[in-house]
C-alpha cells in the first residue's frame, strides 16, 4: 500500500522499532524504505565568535560517524529483511525540517517514526521533533512508542 | 526474526470519528489500509458529555443532560459512516459509541478494551482552531497510546 516509506534514525535504539515496522510495511507492499539521518547544526553559545576550528572539526567528524553508522544499520536490516532501501544523510538543518523536506524530495507516501528520540526531556509527553513533523507533514505519519 | 512478510502486521484498527471532514479523510485511509492488510476495524465515536456544576445547572433553562439522546444519535451517525465505508470495501467493522468527558481517554480505553493494535486518526478534530497545528486530543492520544498511531493531516483546501 505504501510504496516509499521514510524512516528517520537518530542513531539510538529508540528508532529501531520504527525501522522494523517500516520494513514490515514495505515487505507487505513491495515498497522501498528510505532511511534518513539528520545532523542538526552545531550548538554555538556565541555565534559571533564561531566555534574554534579543531573543535568544530572533531564535532563534525563525530556527527558524520554517527550518521554513517545509523544509516549503515538501516541498510543492513533492510538487506536481512529483503526490502529495497535507500539512505540519506542530511546536514545543516533541524531534524524535523530534514525529515519533511526529504520526504517531499523523495516522493515518500509515509513516515514511520518513534514518538520521541534522543532529545528526550523526561517530562515531555511526545518528542519535540516528532511533534513538529506531525504539524508539518503533508503525508501520513505512523508514530510508535 | 521471521520474515516480516509472513506476519499480519495489524489485526484490529481503531478508527475514532467525530463526523468532521478531517476524520473522514482518516476513515477513508483506514479502510484502505485495512483492506490492503487484511485487518478489521473498530469504529468509535465519542459522545462527549460536559461536566456541569449543580448550581449552574439549576440556573439553566435547559438541562444539558437532556441532550444525551441527541448526542447518542450524532455519535451513531458518525460511526455508521465508517461502517458503510468498511462494508463497501469488504472490511469487517465493529461500531462503537461511548459517552465520555474526554475524547482522548475514550479512544485510549477503547483501544485497550477491544484489543486494537493500531489507531488511525486525523491530526486534529472538529475543534481544531488552526489547520496548521496538530490538535490537543491527538496529542493526548499520542502521549497515552500503548500501540502505534497513524496520524493523517488534512489536505489544505486553500492552497
Amino acid at each position: 500500500m505504501y510504496g516509499r516509506i521514510l524512516v528517520p534514525t537518530d542513531g539510538t535504539e529508540r528508532s529501531t522499532g520504527a525501522l522494523e515496522t517500516a520494513l514490515q510495511l514495505a515487505a507487505l507492499s513491495g515498497g522501498v524504505v528510505i532511511g534518513v539521518h539528520a545532523s542538526p547544526p552545531p550548538y554555538v553559545m556565541a555565534p559571533e565568535l564561531g566555534l574554534a576550528a579543531p573543535i568544530h572539526d572533531a564535532w563534525r567528524r563525530e556527527r558524520e560517524q554517527l550518521g554513517q553508522d545509523a544509516v549503515a544499520y538501516i541498510r543492513r536490516r533492510a538487506g536481512e529483511a529483503c526490502v529495497r532501501c535507500e539512505t540519506l544523510l542530511v546536514t545543516g538543518m533541524p531534524p524535523y525540517d530534514a525529515i519533511i523536506s526529504s520526504a517531499r524530495e523523495q516522493l515518500c507516501d509515509l513516515i514511520v517514526m518513534a514518538s520521541r528520540g534522543r532529545g528526550g526531556l523526561a517530562g515531555r509527553l511526545i518528542g519535540s521533533e516528532t511533534w513538529k513533523v506531525l504539524s508539518h507533514s503533508a503525508i501520513p505519519v505512523l508514530v510508535l512508542r | 526474526m521471521a520474515n516480516p512478510a509472513n506476519t499480519q502486521l495489524y489485526k484490529r484498527i481503531l478508527v475514532p470519528t467525530d463526523g468532521s471532514d478531517v476524520s473522514a479523510a482518516a476513515e477513508h485511509a483506514a479502510v484502505e489500509f485495512a483492506r490492503a492488510h487484511g485487518s478489521e476495524i473498530v469504529a468509535l465515536s465519542v459522545a462527549q458529555t460536559y461536566p456541569t456544576y449543580a448550581a449552574a445547572e439549576a440556573s439553566m433553562a435547559v438541562d444539558p443532560a437532556l441532550d444525551t439522546e441527541g448526542l447518542r444519535a450524532w455519535a451513531e451517525r458518525n460511526v455508521r459512516r465508517v461502517s458503510a465505508a468498511a462494508a463497501g470495501a469488504g472490511v469487517a467493522c465493529t461500531p462503537l459509541t461511548v459517552f465520555s468527558h474526554s475524547a482522548s481517554d475514550a479512544i485510549l480505553d477503547s483501544a485497550r478494551d477491544h484489543g486494537c493494535d493500531l489507531i488511525f486518526m486525523g491530526s486534529h478534530g472538529r475543534r481544531g482552531l488552526s489547520r496548521l497545528l496538530a490538535g490537543s486530543e491527538t496529542q493526548k492520544v499520542l502521549a497515552g497510546a500503548e500501540v502505534p498511531v497513524m496520524v493523517l493531516r488534512p489536505k489544505l483546501k486553500s492552497s
